[in-house]
């Protein structure tokens, strides 16, 4: 079984030969990897994206021995984009996103500076928003897809269009936004409603070009959970928000099964979310990323039993505690864990829950890796 | 009085809008600034022990804690000086590297809805700007906010710079953030760990009564 037959079978809830590993690195967790690897040949900075992510080398996949591919979204550009001497900069949404070191010399983009903080209804309509039809958003990526498909056997992950109430949160300032949707609800319809139209728009743009290429399509992320609960409640939830991402939800998997019928869409939402599951497989989500495992009432052998003929995991593997500062034991035992309760009948992909950071070594990664080829064969025999 | 109860009522309900009204009518009512100012941090502590609970959600909260700024506001200049003694100072910011400010806003506004002086340092925060607050302000509370597991590594430096300025046992440091611990917070030398911002207020509020 190839990368992508292994992935596909997964993602339709059957057993594959093994567990399908994939993972995502932010640039310093990267350059690391080339090290231990002996790769040095291989670019300092490839493609990044405004999380320090970045696109690693179909030569690094598959001396890693992951199966995925992913596409990262290219931006377009608006009246809004800058670019600063510090490395900040403003995207065409007109978000600033500011250079910011951290300890040991890494770096990450904090958003600053909202720039709809003080928008009216009326100020929506004059706003300057993205072009959708921007082909800078899709440049050079058929190309680079076509040769993926064509040259590997690895399943392809893209990311098109952006977010919907994760974007709003940006460009409103997350304080301002969570007021928004409790007292202030018609702005906060018109203001969803707005980016949601471009997003539509967008992922049509861009799956006309490229959407024969995509296996997964990952939703922008719309973090939904905090660590301790999630992030909104319930109700205001399905009430003020679940509208507008079902509409793009639904959308995408329409558009894209016009070009691909086989492939998947998965949403990427943080934290602590059993209580939107339901919503999301509602409104037609085939995986969910990241199962973040610290996080409250997200006990992965609970979920697999409550959602798990319904919905593909992916990820799982802590990224808060044991990759950066667990032992090679732990991270075995984490990785065991995770396939004993998600793999069992298919529909599990591990991963980090999240793009990995320059605090975790990239020794550990090899090590998951590993332990995934060790022990994510099937039929599952773990005790 | 009714309308103090409606005043506790609506801090609990978030309604920012309604609120500055709703305290010009408890004074012309006769309410004075203080009794009113109590109506409010009644409402604010149920949020809060809500909040510590798991049983209210952030957006919520945050509607209370504008609630209450706007109540305020058109207490503040009815307010005398001995009314509304603030029961001590907190310094708040997050950590050097750590932009985020939104759980830090919420940790500042529930110490401020039960009664404690707040200085806001901001985001970002190098260690050596902690003490400098904490000196200026004569504060007994320092607290950080740490959000990432790549700034918890700035914490032992705000600890640190405490020792070093010879004022480690003046000051009580409290922190809190996603990827933080009690187990965390003992070993880095902190005095106190909060797991939400209403357990941080009800935590800085024994602080002070044990002082």
């Amino acid at each position: 079984m190839n990368s992508r037959e292994r992935v596909m079978t997964a993602a339709n809830h059957r057993e594959p030969d093994r567990v399908p590993v994939d993972m995502v690195l932010t640039i310093d967790v990267y350059r690391d990897m080339k090290k231990i690897l002996n790769m040095e040949h291989l670019p300092e900075t490839p493609r990044m994206g405004r999380w320090t992510e970045v696109q690693m080398p179909i030569e690094m996949i598959k001396k890693l021995g992951i199966d995925m591919y992913y596409v990262s979204p290219r931006s377009g550009v608006s009246i809004h984009s800058k670019s600063f001497d510090d490395g900040s900069f403003i995207d065409e949404w007109g978000c600033y996103w500011k250079k910011t070191a951290i300890d040991g010399g890494h770096f990450y983009f904090e958003l600053v500076n909202p720039p709809l903080a003080k928008a009216t209804i009326a100020d929506l309509e004059t706003y300057i928003w993205p072009d959708p039809e921007d082909p800078k958003r899709y440049s050079g990526l058929k190309e680079e897809m076509k040769e993926v498909r064509e040259t590997t056997d690895l399943a392809i992950l893209a990311k098109f269009a952006g977010a919907v109430f994760e974007l709003a949160t940006y460009m409103r300032g997350h304080e301002q936004w969570y007021r928004d949707i409790i007292n202030n609800q018609e702005f906060a319809h018109a203001l969803m409603d707005k980016i949601c139209q471009i997003q539509k728009r967008t992922n049509e743009v861009i799956m006309a070009e490229v959407g024969e290429y995509v296996d997964i399509l990952r939703l922008s992320g719309e973090d939904l959970g905090m660590q301790d609960r999630p992030l909104v409640s319930p109700k205001t939830f399905r009430k003020v928000i679940k509208p507008h991402l079902q509409e793009l939800w639904e959308h995408a998997k329409k558009t894209l099964h016009q070009y691909q019928p086989e492939a998947k869409i998965m949403l990427h939402t943080c934290g602590s979310v059993r209580p939107f599951i339901p919503d999301l497989i509602e409104s037609g989500v085939d995986i969910l990323d990241p199962v973040q495992p610290g996080a409250k009432d997200m006990n992965r052998f609970e979920l697999k039993e409550a959602f798990g003929d319904k919905i593909v995991f992916h990820g799982n593997i802590d990224i808060q505690k044991i990759l950066p500062f667990g032992s090679k034991e732990d991270i075995t035992n984490e990785v065991r864990e995770a396939i004993k309760a998600l793999a069992p009948g298919g529909g599990f992909l591990l991963a980090p829950a999240h793009n990995v950071q320059g605090d975790v070594s990239a020794e550990k990664l090899v090590h998951m890796v590993n332990c995934v080829h060790k022990f994510g064969n099937y039929p599952i025999q773990l005790d | 009085m009714e309308i103090l109860k409606k005043i506790s009522e609506t801090l609990y309900d978030g309604d920012e809008f309604a609120m500055p009204e709703l305290v010009n009518e408890a004074i012309n009512a006769g309410a004075t600034a203080q009794q009113v100012l109590d109506a409010m941090m009644a409402g604010m502590a149920i949020v809060g022990d809500e909040f510590s609970r798991d049983e209210l959600y952030i957006p919520e909260v945050l509607c209370s804690c504008h609630a209450m700024m706007e109540g305020s506001k058109v207490l503040k200049p009815l307010l005398t000086d001995t009314d509304a003694k603030s029961v001590g100072t907190v310094i708040l910011g997050s950590v050097q590297g750590d932009m985020h400010d939104i759980g830090k806003n919420l940790v500042g506004m529930m110490l401020e809805g039960r009664g404690l002086k707040v200085i806001d340092i901001g985001i970002d925060v190098p260690a050596e700007k902690f003490v400098e607050a904490a000196i200026e302000h004569n504060a007994d509370i320092v607290a950080c906010s740490i959000l990432l597991t790549t700034t918890m590594p700035e914490t032992p430096k705000v600890v640190k710079a405490f020792v070093e300025a010879g004022i480690r046992d003046q000051v009580k440091i409290m922190i809190g953030g996603a990827p933080i611990t009690q187990e965390f917070c003992i070993r880095m030398g902190c005095d106190a760990y909060a797991k939400d911002a209403g357990a941080a207020a009800a935590l800085a509020l024994t602080i002070y009564q044990n002082n």
